[in-house]
């Protein structure tokens, strides 16, 4: 009877720590704001300050720029590797690291030497 | 006196033993309804929005992804990546009716909207749509857009809308269809291209066939002749769920250890049940029970246990699938698909699923100590102290 | 059809448990239809297992057993349990009840097992009972009961079939001696409306109510004796 309950208490307790590592192992960094790629098909349509929501891809150091891809198309690859659209991001400050999810505040402005022709120059770069 | 009554006081008489026996099983069955609901609520939708499309097939560029795949559904910009001339192609296959998309993003006041490019008279007539305002002109210069979509942001016909740095004159808004297509811009389809510089390509192409029994036929036929692949809705919804795959992978390993053990837990408590009652089986046997009167008391007693944990597991998983869903899911991508409820509470197919999965496996892992019992001699049982 | 209720041939018992102990060996006995027989002799001489071989309890090592012309050691444990829950009534000497019923569901299952509906049962049941003086007791439960008052709800579940034989085993082992002549009065009771009674008992009291006495020494039947009161 003891070593039952015993064993029932452990079944339990080992249930509940699967559920509870089940539920941490799918938690990617949240971020909230507009899509990479929603950005990138008509960016002159974005007036004023934006906040967008993006995996750091890679760095320019040289022109202090990054570059985002979109959040959803990272957290499916579950990696930076995959996509075929980013938006160049300029600032002032530091530099995020690459792979990082990241929520940037800025505007976009004409450039020809950003892809797709322009840049998001960044405000604010929030790491998450 | 009747069996039930015999086997419901029998169950009771160690209360806690009841209760952990039959939480070890609810614990199984409640995982067992988290994996089978995260599923239900996003299939539903996928298979809604597969119907507002209108196609029983989807011709898309090679090499697209699952994700890809989805924002076909989902109105969410694509690569893209079909030339003109393989619509041309699909479109002469005789029995099936080709449909073009390009769909691209635009914005109004900072909000994100979906374009598309149409061929302006097919897609008039596949869809069924008709005009609530103005008219029906989409070219270099008119676009017409959804009713929601005007709704939402005050747009009247005459206004201009800019596109990519093009100003448009709105020129329609379509009647009110209840699903994504109220949503929309709509562009004649070389403007649009022409505006996001694509060339002569197409996102995806939707084909609606004209015998439905032809489908693989088609589907061989569409691949043949164009460098394309096709997919089915079937395969869409096959899609979405690879998505949340990992997180359906997980949750079966755990209800399948869970539901293992609640088997055995069951297995254990019958066997601890029957050794204790040994001299009250003896004394059914001496009275008269025959063997299978006794087999079938304890199987009835297991199954009970699969019947109470199946209950409390149902409860416990649909509570668990309600509140915890939307965090281990992978949020993003359900959230995009348009429904922010991914579960479906009280779905009748899962009720019945984790039921009888829940008494099914009680049953079967009371077989062995209810053969045991009814094996019993009844002398040895009498004479057990 | 013959006037013995029950008949052994050449009945032996070996129980095999590592080494043999013979409980039976080759018991020729008869008992006649509607007697009131007692089986008697020192403890562990092989009277109960001769009891649990009369009641199809169990399976003798070899002999035979008849209940009227069945032969008990040829049928399935289905006709088996068959017999014993239509023609059989059986009483220990630990009453056997089921303690998690009260006094009336302990009869009603035995009813239950014949396949009789609830309803009937529960009539039926309350009877029985009452023949036994237990009427304001029903809904007690065993270990609320004196002893001789649980071996009245046996005696009571014993008949609830309408058995034609009733088979006991030590009834008044564990009763005073108050509850023990209240017991014979029950026993000579049933013994009148025609049931078939055996006792395997060591208490002089209850063998002076027989019409006739086996004696059991060895596993082997030493004396049968009529008892003519």
């Amino acid at each position: 009877m003891n070593l039952q309950r015993f064993s029932s208490i452990c079944l339990i307790f080992l249930i509940a720590l699967s559920f509870a590592t089940a539920a941490f192992a799918f938690t990617a960094p949240k971020a909230e704001g507009l899509d990479v790629d929603t950005v990138y098909s008509d960016p002159f349509a974005y007036k004023g300050e934006i906040k967008v929501r993006g995996a750091v891809a890679g760095l320019e150091s040289e022109k202090n720029w990054f570059l985002v891809i979109d959040y959803r198309e990272y957290v499916a690859c579950q990696g930076t590797s995959c996509p075929a659209k980013w938006i160049t991001v300029s600032v002032s400050g530091k530099l995020p690291e690459s792979g990082k999810v990241v929520e940037i505040k800025g505007v976009i402005e004409k450039d020809e030497t950003g892809k797709g022709g322009f840049v998001l120059k960044a405000s604010e770069v929030k790491v998450k | 006196m009747t069996r039930g009554k015999l086997v419901l006081k029998n169950l009771t008489r160690k209360k806690t033993r009841f209760l952990f026996t039959v939480l070890g099983i609810s614990v199984g069955i409640a995982s067992l309804v988290t994996l089978l609901s995260l599923g239900t609520g996003l299939e539903a939708e996928v298979r809604k929005q597969s119907q507002e499309l209108g196609a029983e097939l989807v011709v898309t560029p090679k090499g697209w992804c699952a994700y890809e795949q989805i924002s076909v559904l989902t109105g969410e910009t694509l690569p893209e990546a079909i030339p003109n001339a393989d619509v041309e192609k699909v479109a002469s296959i005789k029995g099936i009716t080709a449909i073009p998309y390009l769909v691209q993003r635009t914005a109004i006041k900072n909000q994100p909207v979906t374009v598309v490019g149409i061929l302006p008279e097919p897609m008039k007539q596949f869809k069924n749509w008709q005009v609530e305002k103005g008219e029906y002109r989409l070219d270099r210069e008119s676009l017409v857009v959804g009713f929601s979509i005007a709704k939402q942001f005050e747009l009247k016909t005459g206004d201009k809308l800019t596109i990519r740095g093009t100003e448009f004159l709105l020129s329609g808004i379509l009647k009110e269809m209840g699903n994504r297509d109220d949503l929309v811009i709509y562009l004649d389809l070389t403007t649009a291209q022409k505006l996001y510089g694509v060339g002569d390509k197409v996102s995806f192409i939707a084909v609606k066939v004209d015998d439905i029994t032809r489908i693989e036929q088609y589907s061989q036929e569409i691949q043949e002749r164009a460098n394309v692949a096709v997919v089915s809705d079937k395969q869409l919804i096959k899609s979405v769920m690879a998505i949340v795959g990992t997180v359906r992978n997980t949750l079966q390993m755990i209800a399948a250890v869970a539901v293992l053990a609640a088997a055995f837990g069951i297995i254990n408590t019958m066997l601890t049940a029957i050794h204790e009652r040994k001299r009250e089986i003896g004394i059914l046997q001496a009275l008269g029970g025959k063997r299978r009167t006794i087999f079938f008391l304890f199987l009835y007693e297991s199954a009970l246990y699969g019947i109470v944990g199946g209950v409390v597991g149902l409860i416990a998983g649909f509570a668990f699938s309600f509140f915890a869903a939307p965090y281990i899911q992978q949020s993003e991508f359900t959230a995009f698909l348009g429904s922010a409820q991914t579960v479906e509470i009280f779905n009748l197919a899962v009720i019945g699923q984790a039921m009888l999965f829940s008494v099914l496996v009680a049953c079967l892992a009371g077989i062995y100590p209810a053969w045991q019992a009814s094996r019993l001699s009844p002398v040895e049982a009498i004479s057990y102290e | 059809m013959s006037d013995m209720i029950i008949r052994t041939e050449k009945l032996t018992k070996i129980y095999e448990n590592g080494y043999s102990t013979v409980a039976l060996q080759g018991v020729d006995l008869e008992i006649p239809r509607g007697s009131l027989s007692c089986i008697m002799g020192p403890s562990g001489h092989g009277k109960s297992t001769l009891l649990h071989l009369i009641g199809g309890l169990d399976r003798p090592t070899s002999g035979k057993v008849f209940l009227e012309d069945l032969d008990l050691t040829a049928i399935d444990a289905n006709r088996l349990a068959e017999v014993r829950c239509r023609k059989i009534g059986f009483v220990f000497q630990f009453f056997n009840l089921l303690p998690m019923l009260t006094v009336l569901e302990n009869v009603e299952i035995a009813l239950m097992l014949a396949g009789v509906p609830p309803k009937e049962q529960h009539e039926r049941a309350g009877d029985l009972l009452a023949l036994v003086g237990l009427e304001d007791k029903l809904q007690a439960r065993p270990n609320q009961l004196s002893g001789g008052q649980r071996q009245r709800v046996a005696i009571a579940r014993s008949l609830a079939n309408d058995p034609d034989i009733l088979l006991m085993d030590e009834p008044s082992g564990n009763l005073d001696s108050k509850s023990e002549s209240e017991l014979l009065q029950n026993i000579e009771k049933v013994n009148e409306r025609g049931k078939t009674v055996v006792i395997v008992t060591h208490s002089p009291t209850v063998s002076q109510v027989a019409h006739r006495i086996y004696y059991i020494q060895d596993g082997r039947l030493k004396r049968e004796v009529e008892n003519f009161g």
